[in-house]
């Protein structure tokens, strides 16, 4: 196990992207695992690698295994996947999690809503086969599972939201609204958690969240990954 | 499991059933992590070559 990080490696020094990836293949690694500010730089490897990529985070594009926890700690849960209701909440134009989700979900036969402020709902989000609502409560009531997002550091700032104190108020979690809910729905969140901004700390560490749940089944996920695709290559 | 791909770049690619192949390997890892003795292989522990 090597690590490479951009700060510190060459990439700082000007190196170009495919560069770094021959230095990385003349090591002769099983599997490379890259997350990247761009979106597309693992698909790039990908095609210039012979050993396999992971994708660990493009951008706002992609982040499948943080999908496949997801999935496998509902399933764990629920005891199956078709049918159920999700809700992914918050940012969801910049959320590479929440585009993983919507697609992984989509395919097991789960209904998602997504809901969020209108300047953080992509314009065209019905396209991936999802119902936006722009109102929490209503968004929440059948959900078998809450997706509650991250609200970045950036979109605090960037004037997608008028303030953190109204984001807070009408799009956190409280135990208040979770009142109106399933009483088995679940809470996750992909970590890290703003406490008292997305999520108030007694929702966080209420019985519905399974947060802890996901991280063990991140590394399980993360295994099998490793595992399928090391595999695959000598069968 | 028929995981035929080199790499893992995104939900967008898979279907259902490699989904499904993914989780339940999964699954599995997490039983093995959670023994008490953790990745020990048989040929190890019985002596015997692996089955």
């Amino acid at each position: 196990m090597i690590n490479f990080s951009a700060s510190g490696s060459s990439a700082d020094k000007g190196e170009s992207l495919l560069d770094t990836a021959r230095n990385i293949e003349a090591m002769s690694p099983d599997v490379v695992v890259v997350r990247h500010q761009a979106a597309g730089a693992p698909a790039l490897l990908a095609r210039h690698l012979r050993c396999g990529v992971v994708n660990a985070g493009d951008g706002a594009h992609e982040h499948p295994t943080q999908a496949l926890l997801d999935l496998m700690t509902i399933r764990e849960k629920k005891g199956h996947l078709e049918g159920l209701n999700v809700t992914i909440v918050g940012d969801i134009t910049h959320s590479r999690v929440a585009r993983s989700d919507i697609y992984g979900m989509r395919k097991m036969g789960i209904t998602v809503t997504v809901a969020g402020p209108p300047t953080l709902i992509p314009a065209q989000c019905q396209e991936l086969g999802v119902k936006v609502s722009h109102r929490l409560e209503e968004a929440i009531a059948h959900a078998d599972v809450i997706v509650m997002l991250r609200l970045q550091h950036e979109r605090m700032q960037g004037g997608f939201i008028p303030s953190l104190r109204e984001y807070s108020r009408v799009w956190g979690l409280s135990l208040a609204k979770l009142e109106h809910c399933r009483p088995d729905v679940l809470i996750m969140h992909p970590g890290p958690v703003n406490r008292g901004v997305e999520l108030a700390p007694e929702v966080a560490d209420s019985a519905y969240s399974v947060i802890l749940d996901q991280v063990s089944n991140g590394v399980a996920v993360r295994m099998a990954v490793l595992y399928m695709l090391a595999g695959s290559k000598s069968a | 499991m028929s995981w035929k791909r080199k790499d893992l770049l995104g939900m967008q690619d898979l279907d259902a059933a490699e989904i499904s192949g993914v989780l339940d390997t999964a699954a599995s890892m997490k039983e093995i992590a959670a023994r008490e003795i953790k990745k020990r292989s048989r040929s190890r522990a019985s002596g015997s070559p692996p089955t």
